[in-house]
């Protein structure tokens, strides 16, 4: 068996497999500029319901919630996904007759390399039925205000049905979103566009929904989310579980305050005092000085525990206090820390 | 939704508590490209005053 070149079907190689197309120039290193595209990662949790499903709230990694209110969609990683797949993000129809949909703000120190040129976005989706939802569009979006200042709502209106949203300020379709026409299979849908809006910093991906006739309970499947440089969609670009979670908690991580300084008990001299409990490094370095929130420890001889940066901010770690209420060993452990530096 | 200033162990402002309305709270640092603190300016824009941050005495 010799190496052959087909008209049609591209180049064959001696242990039978073919080349259909020519190798793509950005198909090596980050060539997906989407984070957690796969919706595998999911470290705020795997289900969002009302009060965690708000407009603009975080749900599966990087990806937020933007919909014509709140709990109009219940959000969940599910394993209904097309071959090849492991995850998808599941939106289900709690509140009808109100568009919605998913977003993801690349970092500009993601981006800056694939603006002024041809990006193209791809991605799986099916719907659970296309009598109501039959109309889903997707945006390559430019943020030319300030880099990394993005506002998460970039919807001024959501407009009737069928008519694209309105963007606010400083954010600009750079694609004409029309209907992809999803089905109630899996298929691969994708659109080109050159980002040339001026002083553009920052792309966001948009998927929607654009019907406001929808049925209770209606599910969007959306999966093996893809934005490479160039007018090809290629295959989406699997990486490794660790590098992905890694990926992702620049933006977002959590941990344990059973862990390092916090587990074990410190002294006390005085009491009503405020003193060191336990020091937190995060995974990975941060993308800014993130805000922490904390859960409700197990206190011996203290109360009221807190963050601190001891006097500097910093995207690398924080410790956390107490207030010391008697006077002996004391600590408040057993409980979790997460940290937010979202775009 | 309330504010509350925090002090270092010297006295200075280094974070601002964020009281949700569930009950939880957030610690902010005063990061101007931390999406919280640019939430926090838009609240003092509008004249809102933040809680002043506990006396007491630090180690």
């Amino acid at each position: 068996m010799t190496t052959s070149i087909g008209g049609t079907t591209g180049v064959t190689f001696p242990d039978l497999s073919v080349q259909p197309i020519a190798a793509g120039a950005y198909t090596f290193g980050f060539k997906n500029r989407i984070i957690n595209g796969g919706m595998q990662i999911a470290q705020r949790g795997t289900s969002y319901t009302s009060g965690e499903n708000n407009d603009g709230d975080y749900t599966l990694d990087r990806w937020y919630l933007l919909s014509d209110g709140n709990n109009i969609v219940d959000i969940t990683r599910t394993v209904t996904v097309p071959t090849g797949a492991q995850n998808s993000i599941g939106l289900d129809v709690e509140t009808i007759n109100k568009k919605f949909g998913i977003a993801q703000i690349i970092e500009a120190n993601n981006c800056y390399d694939a603006i002024g040129g041809n990006v193209t976005l791809s991605f799986q989706a099916k719907v659970s039925s296309v009598t109501k939802l039959d109309n889903v569009k997707c945006a390559i979006v430019a943020w030319s205000g300030t880099a990394d200042v993005v506002t998460n709502d970039i919807i001024s209106a959501w407009n009737v049905e069928g008519t694209n949203p309105t963007l606010i300020a400083n954010a600009t379709y750079e694609n004409s979103p029309v209907n992809l026409n999803v089905t109630t299979s899996f298929a691969s849908y994708s659109v080109t566009a050159n980002v040339d809006t001026a002083s553009a910093k920052n792309i966001i991906l948009f998927i929607w929904s654009d019907v406001t006739d929808t049925t209770l309970g209606d599910f969007l499947y959306i999966t093996n989310v893809q934005l490479e440089k160039g007018s090809t969609a290629t295959s989406f670009d699997v990486r490794p579980y660790t590098t992905e979670l890694q990926l992702c908690q620049r933006y977002y991580s959590v941990g344990s305050i059973s862990n390092g300084g916090g587990a074990g008990y410190k002294y006390g001299l005085n009491t009503a005092t405020t003193m060191f409990n336990s020091t937190h490094t995060f995974p990975v370095e941060m993308r800014d000085a993130p805000t922490i929130a904390l859960g409700t420890p197990t206190y011996v001889n203290c109360s009221t525990i807190a963050a601190s940066f001891d006097g500097t901010y910093s995207n690398e770690g924080f410790l956390t206090r107490v207030t010391v209420t008697a006077t002996g060993s004391y600590r408040a452990s057993g409980t979790s820390w997460t940290a937010t530096a979202e775009l | 939704m309330k504010y509350k200033l925090i002090e270092t162990l010297d006295g200075e402002i280094e974070m601002v508590k964020r009281i949700n309305d569930n009950g939880t709270e957030s610690f902010i640092p005063k990061s101007k490209s931390n999406k919280d603190y640019q939430a926090y300016l838009a609240w003092l824009a509008e004249g809102n005053t933040p809680l002043p941050a506990d006396e007491g005495v630090q180690q």
